[in-house]
Parts: structure tokens; sequence; C-alpha cells
């Protein structure tokens, strides 16, 4: 043994300790400075839209939806508080963009005093979140407390836990969109639409494209699909958060293009076996909860051109599905205790 | 394992940790065992090819000192025949078969070969060449034989140069590993900067643009000519970001190590013209080209047809070196006639200040200043064209791609560029500061404020501009 080729007398790390004081100042920029919100169409900044554009403004809620993009463009608000008979600006949607299940408990908290006051929670699922393959999202960088970072996404603890310290490594795709932003002046806003949606596209359009590509479609979702007990645990505090402030609880699975439910089903038929029995747990922990999968959109007539993509619907197909849910929520998923919105059937046509 | 990847830190570490307590001999021991182990985790089947050049090129050279002057060449012939045999076998089989089958069906001949699957091994074109090398000197008197296998081993096997090189001279580096280290102050914090550089050049610089790089050779057709010339151009700064990223990481982890590789870029846009671009492009390879292929078919030695004929074919061989598809013939090629016409125009005279820069600017005036821009941008422009011929699929996609940008049609969105503009400029000033600097690591003499607000901005940028997938190096496909 030998340390006689190691010989580093004389060094002195200056250099090192000014480029941490120098990333100590840009660190304190990030955390001082609104980076995250800037762009308002992004993971980050549609957070401030939903705080300030959408719960903030609205009266005390009757019904909240919870849930992914999917969500948000599949449920027109003000067309189910008339098929509803409830007031204007009672249902309050809130699907967010790329939301995983942490999401959904995490926005609820955040706004717990207002949206503690409804009386019905809906939330929408999505199977593909349930797998130990899905990354962390950006909102997760962002938001999540160091407790939430141990454990959460596999293989990821150690970049979350850095993350938490160190925000400029958890918010670099917010820094390179805010500073691409600033130069380009392109800062695209996410109004939110006379009818309660979030409108994400800068073009609606009525009709999406006839056919897609199913197989690259399933398998950016779906790659290598493995249950994820961890991922339900969130719906699991979710659901007792809400149960805990008295709001009765419907799960439900949102429609997809009948040829993506054919792919999902020949490649990875795990995915949707373990929603099902993941819901049927919910249910069974959670008293009172109920649940609906639509799968096929063809079972709820409609067409797969009534799509943007796999998945997200364009509003005339949002109408559709607006209008099956508020009969599901009028029938079925009717709550039937003291707790429950008062809901009645609207007369057709008004 | 990638330079640039959590695996590898964690590799070199361990491996670093260990080795500054040793003795040279058990140095050496732990560097070849980690080398098999960082070429093992590539594909561990190859290894025994390395263990054949090893074993072959030690015992030949060992022979040679015994030897006759017959039983040298026959030994000198033993050696090429393996290494080549080899290098043939698994480079270039397909394509000459397929070539040859190509071109027997145009006279009207129908064949149909059997064509293998064959598995490239990663790194094989550097390390044959580095063996060669070895045995080659040792032939021509240049330098003795080692007696120490595990020192050979080493040099052959060296896991910082191995799958990438710089292809080292057996005289610069077998009496690195034969002597004791020192790995000092200085060489702690200039490798470790050299690694850092290495990084912004690959992740920053290479990784950057290549996605607009892809885009535009995917299909031409659907390209703007504007967005093609700006692919072509952004190749070529990807891929000099990607090899020089990779050599300057080789030669700060060496470095570290106590053991200096050779220099294998020195900024070579900044060429004056296409002779001095081959003085600091891959100097490794083109000086290997030079004393073991350009040399010894004359070099310019016989009169003008034969220097511009030999040039030719050391460029030919050096594109076909690359790989084996005739679009590396043709980058040759292209290379071949401009050196030729370079060294046909310039014969007599002496072009000193068009190499040197700072002369023009201080004495020569507008004139001569011009003179020197244009000779430059002249230079970029062939090695542009070179290097659309080097990353298209097939030679028709690349003059469909050339075609393309000749035919100037469609507009180009300038802000569309904005992240390979960044890139672009992170490649310029690194080339700015170690020129102005006049050392790669010239940021070690900075004053500390300056030199922490580099490493700051070096360490931002890789960390907010890194691609969200690890992409190879370019240069291990060869």
């Amino acid at each position: 043994m030998s340390t006689e080729t190691l010989q580093p007398a004389g060094w002195r790390p200056t250099g090192i300790a000014w480029a941490i004081a120098w990333l100590a100042v840009f660190e304190l920029f990030v955390r001082v400075l609104p980076v995250a919100s800037y762009v308002p169409a992004s993971e980050t900044g549609i957070v401030e839209v939903l705080d300030k554009a959408v719960i903030t403004p609205a009266p005390d809620p009757e019904i909240v939806l919870l849930g992914n993009s999917r969500l948000r463009d599949a449920v027109v608000p003000r067309q189910l508080e008339e098929r509803l008979g409830l007031e204007s600006g009672t249902v309050l949607n809130l699907g967010i963009t790329a939301g995983q299940p942490w999401d959904y408990v995490w926005l609820y908290e955040r706004h717990r005093a207002k949206l503690s006051r409804a009386r019905l929670l809906v939330v929408a699922l999505d199977d593909f979140r349930f797998s130990t393959r899905t990354p962390p999202g950006e909102r997760f960088r962002r938001f999540a407390p160091l407790e939430d970072r141990i454990g959460t996404y596999d293989g990821k603890t150690a970049s979350l836990v850095v993350g938490w310290f160190w925000k400029t490594f958890d918010l670099r795709d917010a820094i390179v969109r805010t500073a691409k932003a600033m130069l380009t002046g392109k800062r695209p806003d996410v109004p939110v639409a006379g009818d309660g949606r979030i409108v994400w596209r800068e073009e609606e359009r009525h009709r999406g494209p006839l056919a897609i590509d199913d197989k690259a479609e399933v398998r950016s979702r779906y790659r290598r699909f493995e249950r994820s007990a961890v991922r339900v645990e969130p719906i699991r505090r979710l659901l007792h958060l809400a149960t805990e402030d008295g709001l009765a609880v419907r799960l439900i699975v949102l429609p997809s293009r009948d040829s993506i439910i054919d792919e999902i089903d020949r490649v990875v038929p795990d995915a949707p076996i373990y929603l099902a029995e993941v819901m049927h747990r919910l249910a069974e922990d959670f008293p009172g909860t109920q649940s609906i999968r639509w799968r096929r959109a063809s079972g709820l007539g409609i067409a797969d051109d009534r799509f943007y993509d796999y998945g997200h619907l364009t509003p005339p197909g949002a109408v559709v599905l607006t209008d099956r849910l508020a009969t599901w929520l009028l029938g079925e998923g009717r709550v039937t205790n003291e707790n429950g919105p008062p809901m009645r059937e609207a007369p057709r046509g008004r | 394992m990638l330079f640039h990847t959590l695996p590898f830190a964690g590799f070199f570490a361990v491996v670093f940790a260990v080795y500054v307590v040793l003795t040279r001999r058990a140095q050496n021991v732990l560097l070849l065992a980690a080398s098999y182990a960082f070429y093992a985790a590539w594909d561990w089947r190859f290894l025994s090819l390395l263990w054949i050049s090893t074993i072959v090129d030690f015992t030949v050279a060992r022979g040679m000192a015994v030897a006759t002057p017959r039983g040298r060449r026959l030994r000198l012939v033993a050696s090429l025949t393996t290494n080549l045999g080899i290098l043939g076998f698994f480079k270039y089989c397909g394509f000459f078969v397929d070539s040859g089958a190509a071109l027997l069906r145009d006279v009207g001949f129908e064949v149909h070969p059997a064509t293998l699957s064959i598995v490239l091994p990663v790194g094989i074109s550097f390390y044959t060449f580095q063996t060669l090398a070895y045995t080659i000197d040792v032939y021509r008197g240049r330098m003795r034989a080692t007696t120490n296998l595990l020192d050979f081993a080493l040099y052959v096997a060296y896991f910082p140069q191995l799958v990438a090189g710089p292809i080292e001279r057996a005289q610069r580096l077998l009496p690195q590993l034969e002597a004791k280290r020192v790995v000092d102050a200085h060489a702690l914090s200039s490798g470790a900067l050299l690694f850092l550089i290495g990084l912004v050049r690959k992740i920053v610089v290479a990784d950057g643009v290549a996605p607009f790089v892809d885009e535009a050779f995917a299909d031409p057709t659907s390209q703007s000519s504007g967005a093609l010339l700006v692919g072509a151009v952004l190749f070529g700064v990807q891929i000099y970001g990607d090899f020089a990223g990779y050599s300057d990481m080789a030669r700060g982890i060496s470095r570290m190590f106590g053991i200096e590789l050779m220099s294998n870029f020195e900024r070579p846009y900044f060429a004056a013209n296409i002779t001095d671009f081959w003085r600091r492009w891959h100097i490794s390879l083109s000086t290997w080209l030079r004393d073991y292929l350009y040399i010894p078919l004359g070099g310019n030695r016989s009169g003008r047809i034969a220097t511009y004929r030999n040039l030719m074919i050391t460029m030919l061989l050096g594109g076909l070196w690359h790989g084996a598809a005739w679009t590396f013939v043709i980058w040759g090629g292209i290379h071949g006639l401009a050196l030729s016409v370079h060294k046909a125009l310039f014969r007599r005279r002496s072009n000193k200040n068009v190499q040197r820069p700072a002369g023009v600017l201080s004495g020569g005036g507008l004139l001569a200043f011009s003179w020197s821009t244009g000779s430059r941008l002249l230079t970029l422009g062939v090695v542009a064209i070179a290097w659309v011929f080097f990353r298209a699929r097939d030679l028709d996609a690349a003059i469909e791609y050339l075609q393309g940008i000749v035919l100037w049609q469609g507009e180009l969105r300038v802000f569309d560029y904005l992240d390979a503009s960044v890139a672009v400029a992170a490649c310029v000033a690194l080339d700015l500061v170690q020129r102005l600097g006049r050392d790669s690591c010239a940021v070690l003499t900075w004053p500390a404020p300056l030199r922490g607000a580099f490493y700051a901005a070096a360490v931002l940028a890789i960390v907010l501009l890194r691609s969200r997938h690890d992409v190879p190096f370019i240069y291990f496909q060869f």
C-alpha cells in the first residue's frame, strides 16, 4: 500500500467555493422569482391558472372533479350544473395537465378549505398512472414535500431528494421554458371558457383524426407496465381526506378510442385489470364510494374522431360525455345520503 | 457505460479511490481489471478479440528483437494479417460482399451472396490501429519491445481511451505505464476541468443540436433548404462536440490517474485551410495515417502527381476506417481532393500568415483579413459538404440532401433554432476560451471568482440542457 501517488499539496478549492456561491445566487433567484408559473401553458404554470381563475373566483362548490388532462377536456361544468339542477359555478373541473394521483391529493389539500365545502368528489383515474414506470412530473418536483419524495417513484428518490434541496435541479425544465418565453416573447395563456372548461389548446376543433398510431400511443404510456401499490396511496389519502370532510366520492374511468382499448387489451391487459382491482378495493375500504368504468367510446355513442388523440375529447365529444356523466350521477351513481348535492333531473331542452 | 452517466461516475470513483493507495504494479493490475470490466459492460464476448490482439502483438514484437530481418518481416506480416483480418471480418466483410454482388449484378451476373449478420465490436478500429502502431514501430526500430505483458495489455485496453481513442502511440503511453505516477494538485484540477469541459461539449453542444440534425437528415425532402443547410452545419457542430467531448473526458480521467493522453482536437473549425483542419481534427488518427500510410506510400517525396495520389489513397482509406459504407469513402474522397487542391495551389507559397490570424489582424491589413476570413469560410464549407456524406444514411440520401440545399426553396424559421443556437454558442465560447488562453485548461489561470463563474455556468448548462435520454457517442460505432 502506498499513498505516494496522490500529492494534492497546495490545492485550494477557491474556484469550487466560488462556483458554489454563484450557484447559490442562481438558486436564490429561482426560489424568489416566479420561474415555474411564468408560462401558464405548462405543468407548473397551470397551477396558478387553477388557483386564480378557477378555484378562487368560484362560489362554494357542490361537485369537485379531479383528474388529468383527459378529465379537463371531457367534462363541461356549466352543462353538468344545468343537467343536475345546480347553481352556476358550483361544479369545478380541476382536471390538470399531466396529472398523476399525487397531484389530485395535493390540489385538494392546497385548497382544502374551499373544496371541502363540496358535497361530491369525482375522481377520474387512468390505468397507466398506476405503473412503477411512470416518472415523476414537473409539478411533483416543484411542490412535493420531502416525505413524499422518498419511495414514491422507483429509482428516482435520490434525484427527487437532491431536487428538494437544489430547486434549480428540480425546476430545470421550467427555467429553460421561462428563458425561452422571455427571449421569444411567446407566453401561451390558458383561458377559462364560458362553459367552465380550461381551454388548453390554441385551436379547438370539433373533430380529431380518424385514425392514430395506436401502437405508438400505447407504447409511450404503458411501456413495461408494472403494478404499483405505491401509486395508489395518494388516491387512498385523497379519499380519506374527502370522507373525513364529508364528501361523497365517485371514481370514474373516462372512455378512450376503441382502437386504443383494443391495443391496450392486446399489449398490456394487466393495466386495466389492475385498475379495476384498485377501484374495487377503494370502494370496499371507503364505504359509499361508487365507481364506473367507461372504456370504449363507442359504448357511449362517441365516435373515434371525437378525440384529438388516444383519449382527449373534442368539445362535441365532451358534451356527450358530460351528458352521460350527469345521467349516471342522477341514476346509479346518485348520492343518496343527506350529504349529497341537491341534484335533480333538470327539464330537458333547457 | 458512458462517461457522462452516473454508473460511470460510480465506477470511476471506486477505481480512483483504490488506485491512489496502491503501488505502481498493483495500480496497473487494477487499471487492467477495470478496463476489462469497462469493456465487458459493453459486450463481454468481444474481450477475446482484445486478448488476441494483445497476445499476438506482444509475442510478435518480442520475437522481433531476436529475429533475422526476414523473420522480423514475417512477424510483422503475421501481426498485420491477424489485426487487419479481425478488423476486416467484423467491420468490412458485409460491405465488400454486398459491394461485390452489386458490381456483378451491374455487369449482368445475378448473385445472391449469403450475408452474415456481424456485430461490430465497440472500439475495434481504435485498438487495432493502436496495437498495429506498436508492432510497426518495433519493426522499424523506433522503440524496443516491452517485456512486460501486464503493461502491454494495459496499453491496449486502457479504459479511458479504449473505445474511441485517442489512438495512442506506444512510445508515449507505454513509458508512462511503466513509470511511477504522481497525481498532484494541478493534475487533479486540470483533469477534472477537462472532464467538465468534455461533459459540456457532449451534453450541451452535441446532444443539444442532435434533434435538429436528426430531423434534417431523417427526411430531407420535407425540409426547407435553409433547414437542410443549418442541419449540415449543425452536424459539424454535433460531431465535433461529441468526439472532442469524449476525448476531453478521456484525457481528464486519465490525467487524474497521472497518465497523459494526447490532445485529439485543437479547435478545428478555426482552421485557416483544409490542411490546417487536418492538423487540428482527430489528430491521433490523422497523424497515424500520416506516419503509417501516407509516408510509407511515398508522402510528398515522389513528385506532385504521386503526392496527390498518396493523399487521395490516405484519405479514402481514412474514410473507410470510419465505417464500411460508400458514404464514408466519398467523405474521405472529398477531403483527399480538397487537400490535393490546396497543396497544388499553395505549393510554393508560404501560408504562414493565413494560419496565424494574430499576424493577419495586426499587420496584414484589410486584404489579408478578408483573405484569411474567406479561406476559413471556404474550409468550413468544404467540411460541411463532406459531413453531409458522413451523416447521410446512403449515397442517394446524401445527394438528395445536397440537391435540397442547392434548389433553394422554403423558408427558415429562426426561432425554431433557439436551443441549437445556445449549443453552438457554448461550442464557440469553449473554443474561444481555450484559444485565447492558448491552453485547454486556461481557465485554471483565471481569478477565483471568474473561475468559479465558469464552473457554475458549466454545471448549470449541463443540468438545464441535458437531454432526457443518454445519447451514445457517435464515434463508438466506428
